[in-house]
């Protein structure tokens, strides 16, 4: 198919040429496949074949971004690694360069509106907090044993033999000690989970997965496929340096490209969203990787393994974190939590008329409305709670109940019903029916 | 006019719900204020706007979509030709203007049928206060 040439703004049939690499790359983003090690090694092959490096001649599988790390830090100081040429300098220098600033920068603009945010822009924000969590503090005598029993076995015999007899006995704390620093895997102190920024900018990314030396599909889909497009919508020819770091993205979990070694990482085998595209899993890990490492996310935020697991308002009451509390008390769910926190209905006026609190719901027969107030030190802000019942029964002939954030200044439970339907009280008391 | 059953409606629109949900049930048609989980159809002024909207087809329109595990509420028209919807555009409460000539139907896996009396409507998403940063920010619910 030959494109229109671009004259200033997209053609349909450049958005149509758009989606098709945008959708290829969010299946590559979600994937959750097992790494095929042949096609992985083809790809590395190839990507440093186009950049015109001797192919690495150690090749290190470990089964999870943290192993990945874990094995740079400890192989890492004997080498330089890549992802400057591989990524930054291709992108920045020569793509940037054949295209000019001007067309760069509009099409940076257009097409990535067109690509949207479903490229993995959500989702390596929690990645990174997680490995930044994990990676600033100590490392579990368990988590060290296991990485270190993963990564002995493949660079035993591979590595010159003093060093081999270095790091073999060593503990996770004295490798760390002896090489994180010097692989300037440090991440900065003003990070934050929402600097996902990857760099339109002159300066280009300064983003962590940079700083850690690794390419991966969370961080790179997106520039991958804005620059796909951007050459094919100028009517550049393909760069064969562009098309091997793709296939390798593709191809693998992770990636830490160095001279003459290279860290391959899995891909996670479990992927849980909710209806909004979020990382999501009410009952276990969000994010798993193969050798157990991951993170639970509650409706697109990381949380602690206890916001999960074993909710409860003493556990709530003693987070700091205002976000990890809103998560918790969803995931507690709202009727365990009135229950727990003991809270009261808001009644009209000074009633302290409990049973007046309970208002028959329009247009649903023998159901009621409820609100509450939900505590201010607890929620970390004002809010009220209507709790509703379900219109429709369930499997077992119960109707399930659920609640509603709603603004603290409504007082009458119909007319915060009314609000979450953008009605006036009147106007809702009138409904015919509620299924 | 009688009033189509849940199982009528199944078989006439194709489209099925729960198996725990009375297949007899009798489903009303109302031209009043109406709620499906986290769908409501608000009666409209017949002369606001322009109604340019596009016939209801066949197989539906989908009204809110389904997403990442959800279900998703379906309009039918009662007959060929006799509604029409015209979308509010993308990240609004507000989903669409509905009109039609005949009884209209939506449709979700959890709620069975609602059925909508000729006239004018908006159908709108449910919406909760949401909880980061803006106080006046809003969410929509996700059935």
């Amino acid at each position: 198919m030959t494109l229109p040439a671009y004259a200033g703004t997209l053609t349909s049939a450049h958005r149509q040429l758009i989606n098709g690499i945008r959708d290829q790359w969010a299946a590559t983003v979600l994937s959750t496949a097992p790494v095929d090690r042949a096609a992985a090694v083809g790809a590395v092959h190839r990507l440093y074949d186009t950049h015109k490096f001797p192919r690495p001649s150690l090749t290190i599988w470990m089964d999870s971004p943290f192993g990945c790390i874990y094995a740079a830090a400890v192989i890492g100081q004997l080498t330089e690694t890549l992802r400057e040429q591989f990524v930054n300098q291709l992108r920045r220098h020569q793509l940037q360069g054949q295209l000019g600033r001007q067309l760069w920068f509009r099409l940076a603009r257009q097409v990535g509106e067109q690509l949207g945010d479903r490229l993995g822009d959500r989702l390596a924000g929690l990645l990174s907090g997680q490995l930044e969590d994990q990676l600033s503090g100590q490392l579990q005598g368990r988590l060290s044993t296991q990485l270190w029993g993963q990564l002995r076995g493949q660079i035993k015999g591979k590595l010159h033999g003093q060093l081999w007899d270095q790091l073999n006995d060593r503990l996770w704390d004295e490798l760390w000690g002896q090489f994180g620093g010097e692989l300037r895997i440090r991440l900065p102190d003003q990070f934050s989970e929402q600097d996902e920024d990857q760099g339109w900018d002159e300066d280009g990314s300064r983003g962590w997965a940079e700083r850690l030396h690794s390419v991966f599909a969370w961080s790179d889909a997106r520039a991958l496929a804005f620059d796909s497009c951007a050459l094919l919508i100028a009517g550049r020819p393909a760069d064969p340096r562009l098309g091997a770091l793709s296939s390798v993205v593709t191809e693998t979990g992770w990636l830490i490209p160095m001279h003459g070694a290279v860290i391959v990482g899995a891909r996670p085998i479990v992927l849980h969203r909710d209806a909004r595209g979020d990382l999501h899993h009410p009952a276990g890990l969000a994010v798993a990787y193969p050798d157990g490492w991951g993170f639970c996310a509650w409706h697109g935020r990381r949380v602690p393994d206890w916001v999960i697991a074993a909710p409860s308002v003493e556990a709530i009451a003693a987070e700091e974190n205002v976000e990890v509390r809103r998560c918790a008390i969803e995931s507690l769910g709202w009727d365990r939590f009135i229950a727990e926190a003991g809270l009261v209905p808001v009644t009209a006026g000074d009633s302290k008329n409990l049973a007046a609190a309970h208002v028959p719901d329009p247009g649903n027969p023998g159901q009621h409305l409820v609100l509450y107030d939900v505590p201010e030190q607890l929620w970390g802000g004002r809010i009220r709670l209507l709790m509703c019942t379900n219109g429709t029964p369930e499997r077992d002939g119960t109707r399930r109940r659920y609640g509603l954030k709603v603004p603290a200044h409504l007082s009458d439970p119909v007319e915060a019903a009314a609000w979450t339907a953008g009605l006036g009280k009147d106007e809702y008391a009138r409904m015919m029916r509620r299924t | 006019m009688t009033t189509a059953t849940l199982g009528q409606l199944i078989e006439k629109h194709g489209f099925d719900v729960l198996d725990h949900l009375d297949r007899g049930l009798e489903i009303p048609v109302h031209a009043g204020l109406q709620a499906q989980g986290d769908l409501f159809i608000i009666p409209a002024d017949p002369d606001r706007g322009s109604r340019q909207g596009a016939a209801v087809p066949p197989d539906g329109i989908a009204v809110i979509e389904a997403v990442g595990g959800g279900h998703e509420h379906r309009l039918f028209a009662g007959q060929p030709g006799t509604a029409f919807f015209t979308p509010a555009g993308a990240g609004r409460q507000d989903i669409g203007f509905l009109e039609c000539s005949e009884p209209a139907y939506i449709a979700h896996p959890e709620h069975a049928y609602a059925g909508i009396a000729p006239g004018t409507y908006t159908l709108r998403r449910q919406r909760e206060q949401a909880d980061w940063e803006r106080a006046d920010e809003e969410r929509f619910v996700a059935d």
